[in-house]
């Protein structure tokens, strides 16, 4: 009796710590990731209804063109990872092929809050505008933690000008 | 401008950054480029800390930013801009323009960051 019991208690352990972390990873991580999005969206209508209008274009000279002072680069960047959960749901997708919506959400994250800390460093470091933004994604590859989960850099850069 | 005689020189102070102007664009707004001086490169590459690593990896379990590398990345791309800067100060120039990054994995766990762009004079 007691042998049984031990092995009920051990196989309950051993799936706690073997589906517990994904089954966190799909209770907690989808509500944190949507916090994330809500706060990153306020702060991006708050910037805009601040300022009025959006300081980060990506053309090389301004539309109508303005006398310039003075330039200096401005760059942010941000690195985003998908939860467990997400890795394995797309990974699943992948063999259907179609979109795999499960990655677009992460990225579309990261791609947005580096726009917006970009947008923030240009105010803060004193630039009017911030010309020629390029945004560039790479891929970051974990030594203690292959293949259970994907994690992306994405760095944004233009160049910061101050109107005379 | 002194450009540095040695290595002892080649300090990674971020402060030195702003005696060269830097843009992304093919001038510098509001100078004139007299002379062109080639192609100056800056790379590093670096690995994160194993406990760093591993806590970066149990963050991974909720998604979302995973601000270990962000720092490490950062502090990196800093370091190989610097190295960019030194060439450009070795060969005389005062700005760099056209500055683009590169980023690559060249081992599990390891970054190869990469800038480079064009030495100019300015005036």
């Amino acid at each position: 009796m007691a042998d049984e019991l031990a092995g009920v208690i051990w196989i309950l352990v051993s799936l706690t710590f073997s589906i517990g972390p994904l089954l966190f990873s799909w209770l907690y991580g989808n509500h944190y990731q949507s916090k994330k999005v809500k706060q990153l969206l306020e702060r991006e209508s708050a910037f805009l209804t601040q300022h009025g209008r959006d300081n980060i274009h990506s053309i090389s000279n301004l539309i109508p063109p303005k006398p310039i002072a003075n330039c200096g680069l401005v760059m942010a960047n941000i690195s985003v990872g998908t939860s467990w959960w997400q890795t394995m749901i797309g990974r699943l997708h992948g063999i259907i092929g179609g979109n795999i919506t499960m990655f677009d959400r992460v990225l579309n994250y990261g791609r947005k809050e580096a726009l917006q800390r970009l947008r923030e460093q240009a105010l803060q470091q004193g630039w009017d505008n911030v010309i020629n933004v390029r945004l560039e994604t790479s891929r970051i590859v974990s030594s203690s933690n292959q293949g259970k989960s994907s994690a992306f850099e994405i760095l944004a850069y233009g160049t910061g000008i101050k109107h005379q | 401008m002194q450009p540095p005689t040695g290595t002892e020189n080649q300090s990674q102070n971020p402060s030195q950054q702003p005696q060269i102007l830097i843009s992304n664009t093919e001038t510098i707004h509001g100078k004139t480029i007299t002379s062109s001086l080639g192609v100056v490169t800056g790379s590093t590459v670096r690995a994160k800390h194993i406990g760093k690593d591993i806590l970066a990896g149990l963050k991974n379990i909720v998604g979302g930013e995973l601000k270990a590398y962000t720092e490490l990345l950062q502090e990196s791309r800093a370091e190989a801009m610097n190295r960019m800067l030194m060439d450009c100060l070795n060969r005389g120039g005062n700005a760099v323009v056209n500055v683009r990054f590169a980023t690559s994995n060249v081992a599990n766990g390891a970054s190869e960051l990469f800038a480079y762009g064009t030495a100019v004079t300015v005036q």
